[in-house]
């Protein structure tokens, strides 16, 4: 019944993507999680932070 | 890795999908899993297709939502995926967004004094904050980094709740059958068959981890059980007590 797909990004694609939801939230990222801690984010918002958070980890490697 | 083994991604790919199995069995409907890559890179993000968040319903009505993370590399022989860190979080409301009502973690390479496996409960609980403040710097408020760290109000979200450690930790299924038991989220047909088949395969994965940090003991107790076990030629026998004595 599962199924799943495979994303390959390009270490430039990433960055730009990071760039770009930095840019909309238009804070620090200090400040976006405090944000999140206060459940103060939209569930739209949080799906960027979450992705922030993988793309981070993505471009450590 | 090595030549002729499955590559990163047919590894991701496989434990997406497995992940997806125990998701859509549990909820009834298809629940696609992503796995994410970096073209020259050596980690995977997997996590529900779209990263919007898994959405929970309680008869019929959606109450509950779930965010599914696992942040995966390759293990230390460069022969298996193994996760670096996971985090499954239950949310109020039908999408995640923010402080969710407790989440499970696991963190492979976590400070020795924090469980590698735990939970983060974050009820607010007046009492807690008051028990935690009085402890003064013991505990989470010892590890505050900053005097303004030390002066925010402690909150029950900062513990961690040891869960079994890096072997005997609890898996998504444990967190998927709590949901039903505990909260009455609505299920798919047979999906307890396919959940408990998913944690007993999980634990003879972990098992054979475990064996690997204690041969020892493993084959003393195989001995007990009548089995025939030699130690050959270059046998490992040391123990590894760092992952035995882990948090």
């Amino acid at each position: 019944m599962g199924s799943a797909t495979v994303q390959e990004l390009r270490i430039e694609e990433a960055e730009a993507e990071r760039k770009r939801i930095m840019e909309s939230f238009g804070m620090s990222r200090p400040q976006v999680e405090r944000l999140a801690d206060a459940d103060a984010l939209t569930a739209d918002e949080y799906q960027l932070l979450r992705r922030l958070r993988a793309l981070d980890w993505l471009l450590e490697s | 890795m090595i030549a002729g083994e499955p590559s990163l991604i047919d590894e991701a790919r496989a434990f997406a999908k497995t992940v997806s199995d125990s998701v859509s069995a549990f909820l009834g409907v298809p629940t696609p899993f992503e796995a994410q890559i970096l073209d020259e890179g050596d980690r995977v993000w997997v996590t529900d297709q779209g990263a919007a968040g898994i959405t929970l319903s309680v008869e019929g009505k959606a109450l509950l939502s779930l965010d599914v993370s696992f942040y995966c590399t390759w293990d230390g022989a460069g022969r298996y995926l193994a996760v670096d860190s996971s985090r499954i979080s239950v949310h109020a409301g039908p999408r995640p967004k923010g402080d969710p009502l407790f989440r499970y973690e696991y963190e492979r390479s976590s400070p020795k004094e924090l469980p590698a496996a735990h939970v983060h409960v974050h009820a607010h609980r007046d009492q807690f904050s008051h028990v935690m403040a009085l402890s003064g710097l013991g505990g989470a408020r010892r590890r505050a980094q900053s005097m303004a760290d030390v002066l925010l109000v402690p909150r029950l979200a900062e513990l961690h709740f040891p869960v079994g450690g890096h072997r005997f930790r609890p898996c998504l299924e444990d967190v998927l059958a709590v949901l039903h038991t505990e909260f009455g989220v609505d299920t798919g047909n047979g999906w307890q068959e396919v959940l408990d088949a998913a944690r007993a395969e999980w634990r003879r994965q972990q098992l054979g981890a475990a064996v690997r940090d204690c041969p020892a003991e493993a084959a003393r107790v195989l001995r007990e059980l009548g089995w025939d076990v030699t130690a050959g030629e270059g046998a490992v026998r040391k123990e590894r007590l760092d992952r035995l004595a882990a948090l």
